[in-house]
């Protein structure tokens, strides 16, 4: 067999899995973590919840990509992607467009004016640390997060030095990728600096319905982030940390409009560590702005909003199994909208939480509560429960149920005509159930993990036609249930390393309530929201070489609410090949890779063309001296 | 006899051709002869308007015949649909473009492009010439129909709604400037404009050749909606009624008789063309419906109502005898917005 015909198997084959083999130790901890606020924000809260780190490998193999496109083509969601660097919002669970938190160290990014958190403007360069949680987090997060959470973390350099990374991308419907990015640690002071520009020209090969191929004209975007993190230990005791976050993104929408979004982060926080207990206290201003125009139908909108948050956070141990956390969170958000009339609205938040966790031999219980006061109107109280339970070496089982909410946008209240201000909250509650297995012996290791889950939302806000011009309501009523679940393996034989990941996902999202006599929807599956999914990969790594082989399916997804319209289930195909170099402290790597392997002709959302085969080229390059 | 293989080739190959004439998924045998053409927009930008036929020789619907004669989607929001003899003319408001068809098959005959975001077409008696209102090309385009092509355009800043040819004049409602303007077809000039209210949406002509335009309104300025009755001869408004605040009226709609105006606002009114007051209680009530869309039969004089749902799923149309009484209905494609009765 020739070369090429060898390599082409190999590349159909194997494959460099998602690196999620790497992220999944046994769970033998039983025992209380330290005292700390952020690891316990992020893990000990949604204890009982399905969590899922994104590897460092993982974030590696999509280092030029968005946020969105990982999400999707790793197969953890299902995104729902307009087109290449258009709007892209997940769907965790069966949830909708504004169910998804994107937490970026402990502030919530959704969007006040819209609700949602548009993941092409997240790009991947500059994450830092990113964990996937899965599940109605109403008590641990507040509002907005009901079908999860991803959080993202800035890291801190862990050891004294400096690091500098460069990335060069491209691929073939003309699209560019560079970045770079710096850690020092020097002393008491460590930084992170990540510079991000995308850019694509998106003409790719599409294939309308009943049409020719044709190329998409009219969906170039750019885009520019800059990430900066500082962090001072002041003494032994006291940490101070600073972070900026600029980005700016600007797209053509197919046909002829055009978006332009800017956002500018700044957060700080300061840190009082002790052997019993930490306090932390926290401010941050989010800025967004949006401008959309459309040239034929004379549209110039703009669109935005400053949030000023503030937070006191503490943090005590009690003996050794026991933890409680406690805190409050203000807020003021003041947005303005050509959509509003000329007028800007604000509105002042108050939240109170509390936690409680305990530790066993075998097992963790905690206990979470939320009270929030919005524009001056008290919510429901947001409980939560989660449990671990440590069954055996390699099998844990968890638990967890609870509380939540998400308050109306700015844009269900005042958007004129049709701003409702008289909306409700939605409201609802989550339970799931999990259980984690691993095995490891000699050169082997595999896991696998099972959770089901069912969540109910009531008076889901969704915009209804009235007489004239349309408005939101608390109409709807949503039952979301399935099952999760996912298997990794991997093998090593002498230089050779052989890794293998599938993950399934069934998701039942339904209408419970019908708006009326008529409405067909009563019973079925949202819109969007595909009942099966899966991933599959492999990947085979010896010496500096790596080749790896990632597929996604995703099931059929209506897109009429009387299932009268659907889209087909697609399968995706990707495969890619990488050569690391490491050369003293410097270390490079070259990546080559095929994206929609099998040229298959799909569509995520109906009426936006998804590119056919195309190629990808990256080349990393990263220095460390320690 | 065993056929030689050049006989083989020659009938496969005359297959091939005959099977190339229709185009792949297209359906034949399809045949429109009386009934009522139901127009889905479908969602803005999802592709996915339709067109249906209710047969009244076999009671009976046929769902998204453009496709299935023509093995194509029509394309993005379908917002009128123009009988003009043996050809018929849907008009697909975000493709920009006119589809031409046969009346009686729906077969294709041609497309007409270069439009910006056409929303009716109106035939200029037998010149083969066609005024195509838009609704952001700030002007009124001419279209050639024998060519399909567009020939020419008359400015007209702002969103040109429906059309109305009075002799040589056609009056143009616009949904963006309080008047009803004329043109005149001779010189391809806007001549004059008639004073309206704000949000022009709809026309009708009545029993007395008076000329009924409904104006919805602007929700932005607090204008309220209002309707006019215009004398096409004198070129004034003799009579205008003004809607109570909140309100937004469409779809104003006469009967074959001429003597009485249908709209929509949220529920049916009817309204004598005689009478002195708007009409206080609605004709049909909405109950909840979300009424979209309205026609009235020319020959039967029922009334087809179209009930959008959700905008998300499949509408219903809704049929009623002329005296208000629910017939039955049928279910149509996504956000059916209006009705084109073949006879």
């Amino acid at each position: 067999m020739p070369l090429p015909c060898r390599l082409l198997l190999l590349l159909s084959l194997l494959s460099t899995a998602p690196a999620a083999l790497h992220a999944q130790k046994p769970d033998s901890l039983r025992q209380l973590d330290p005292v700390a606020i952020e690891a316990y924000r992020l893990k000990a809260l949604a204890a009982g919840q399905r969590q899922e780190p994104l590897a460092p490998a993982l974030l590696d193999r999509f280092a030029s990509a968005t946020l969105g496109e990982l999400l999707a083509g790793a197969g953890y969601a299902f995104v729902r992607a307009y087109s290449p660097g258009g709007l892209a919002s997940p769907a965790l669970r069966g949830s909708g467009a504004a169910h998804t938190a994107v937490l970026w160290n402990g502030f919530n990014l959704q969007s006040p004016l819209n609700g949602q958190a548009d993941l092409t403007l997240f790009p991947v360069w500059l994450l830092g640390e990113a964990t996937l949680l899965h599940g109605g987090l109403g008590a641990q997060i507040g509002s907005g997060a009901l079908g999860g959470a991803i959080v993202l973390q800035t890291p801190h350099a862990p050891g004294p030095g400096l690091r500098i990374r460069a990335l060069a991308g491209a691929e073939s419907p003309g699209n560019w990728q560079s970045g770079l990015s710096l850690q020092l640690r020097h002393g008491a002071r460590s930084a992170h600096t990540s510079w991000i520009r995308q850019q694509a020209a998106n003409r790719f090969a599409y294939e309308p319905p009943g049409g020719a191929r044709t190329r998409q004209t009219g969906a170039a975007w750019q885009q520019q982030g800059f990430l900066h993190s500082e962090r001072w230990q002041l003494g032994r005791r006291q940490h101070l940390q600073l972070h900026l976050w600029h980005q700016d993104a600007l797209r053509q929408l197919p046909p002829r409009a055009r978006q332009t979004d800017r956002a500018l982060r700044l957060l700080a926080a300061w840190t009082w560590s002790g052997t019993r207990s930490e306090y932390t206290l926290r401010a941050a201003r989010l800025h967004e702005s949006l401008r959309y125009t459309d040239s034929l139908l004379a549209l110039d909108e703009l669109s935005g909003g400053v949030s000023w948050l503030a937070e006191a956070e503490a943090l005590h141990r009690i003996g050794r199994r026991h933890r409680i956390h406690g805190g409050i969170q203000a807020s003021r958000i003041r947005a303005q909208a050509d959509g509003y009339g000329s007028q800007a609205f604000a509105q002042g938040r108050l939240a109170a939480f509390a936690s409680w966790q305990a530790a066993w031999e075998r097992c963790t219980g905690t206990l979470s509560l939320r009270q929030e006061q919005a524009g001056g109107r008290l919510l429901p109280p947001m409980p939560s429960l989660g449990l671990t339970a440590q069954l055996r070496p390699g099998l844990a089982l968890r638990a967890g149920a609870g509380r939540m909410y998400r308050l109306p946008t700015f844009n269900d209240r005042y958007w004129r005509p049709g701003g409702n201000p008289d909306l409700q909250s939605e409201t609802g509650w989550s339970q799931e159930l999990g259980a984690d297995l691993s095995a490891a012996s000699g050169r082997w290791a595999a896991s696998a993990a099972l959770t089901a889950f069912s969540s109910r939302i009531d008076r889901w806000i969704v915009w209804l036609p009235g007489s004239g011009y349309w408005s939101p309501a608390n109409a709807r009523r949503v039952w979301a249930r399935g099952i999760e679940s996912q298997a990794q393996a991997q093998m090593q034989a002498g230089k050779t390393l052989l890794l293998a990941s599938l993950r399934y996902a069934f998701t039942r999202s339904t209408h419970q309530l019908a708006l009326r006599d008529g409405d067909e929807s009563l019973g079925k599956q949202l819109i969007y929201t595909p009942a099966h999914q899966a991933a599959l990969s492999a990947a085979l790594r010896r010496g500096p070489w790596a080749l790896e082989c990632l597929h996604t399916w995703t099931g059929r997804r209506y897109t009429t609410t009387d299932h009268a319209g659907s889209l087909p289930g697609f399968l995706l195909g990707g495969a890619a090949a990488s050569y690391r170099l490491q050369a003293g402290r410097q270390l490079l790597e070259i990546q080559l890779r095929t994206e929609n392997l099998w040229n298959v002709r799909y569509q995520v959302v109906a009426g936006r063309p998804m590119p056919l085969r195309y190629l990808g080229a990256s080349l990393r390059w990263e220095w460390n001296r320690t | 006899m065993k056929p030689s293989i050049p006989v083989l080739l020659g009938a496969a190959l005359l297959a091939a051709a005959l099977s190339a004439c229709k185009p792949d998924g297209a359906e034949a045998e399809l045949r429109f002869t009386r009934g009522v053409f139901v127009l889905n927009e479908g969602n803005f930008l999802a592709s996915n308007a339709t067109l249906d036929f209710w047969d009244e020789t076999e009671d009976s619907a046929a769902l998204d015949v453009f496709e299935r004669v023509n093995g194509r989607p029509l394309g993005d929001v379908l917002q009128s649909m123009t009988l003009d003899g043996s050809r018929a003319y849907l008009v697909v408001n975000n493709s920009g473009k006119i589809e031409a068809v046969q009346t009686k098959t729906l077969e294709s005959v041609g497309t007409i492009t270069g439009l910006t975001s056409p929303r009716y077409l109106l035939p200029l008696g037998n010149t083969g010439r066609a005024y195509v209102s838009d609704l952001a090309a700030n002007a009124i385009s001419i279209v050639d129909l024998d060519a399909l092509s567009v020939t020419g355009s008359i400015p007209l800043p702002g969103w040109s709604e429906e059309m109305i040819q009075i002799g040589s004049d056609v009056f143009v409602s616009h949904q963006g400037r309080p008047y009803v303007y004329v043109i005149d077809t001779r010189t391809d000039q806007v001549t004059d404009s008639i004073a309206a209210g704000a949000g022009g949406n709809s026309l009708g002509l009545d029993e007395n050749g008076k000329l009924w335009v409904l104006c919805g309104g602007d929700f932005f300025t607090s204008t309220p909606a209002s309707l006019h009755r215009i004398d096409p001869a004198s070129r004034t408004a003799e009579r205008s009624w003004t809607f109570p605040a909140g309100q937004f009226p469409a779809n104003l709609r006469l009967n074959p008789a001429g003597d009485t105006v249908y709209y929509l606002n949220t529920d049916v009114f009817a309204m004598p063309v005689g009478a002195a007051e708007l009409p206080a209680a609605a004709f049909i009530a909405a109950g909840g419906a979300s009424f979209y869309a309205l026609g009235v039969h020319p020959r039967e004089r029922t009334l087809y109502i179209a009930d959008a749902i959700d905008y998300a799923q499949r509408g219903t149309v809704l049929r009623y005898s002329a005296r208000g009484a629910l017939l039955d209905s049928f279910k149509a494609g996504i956000i059916p917005g209006e009705f084109v009765f073949l006879e």
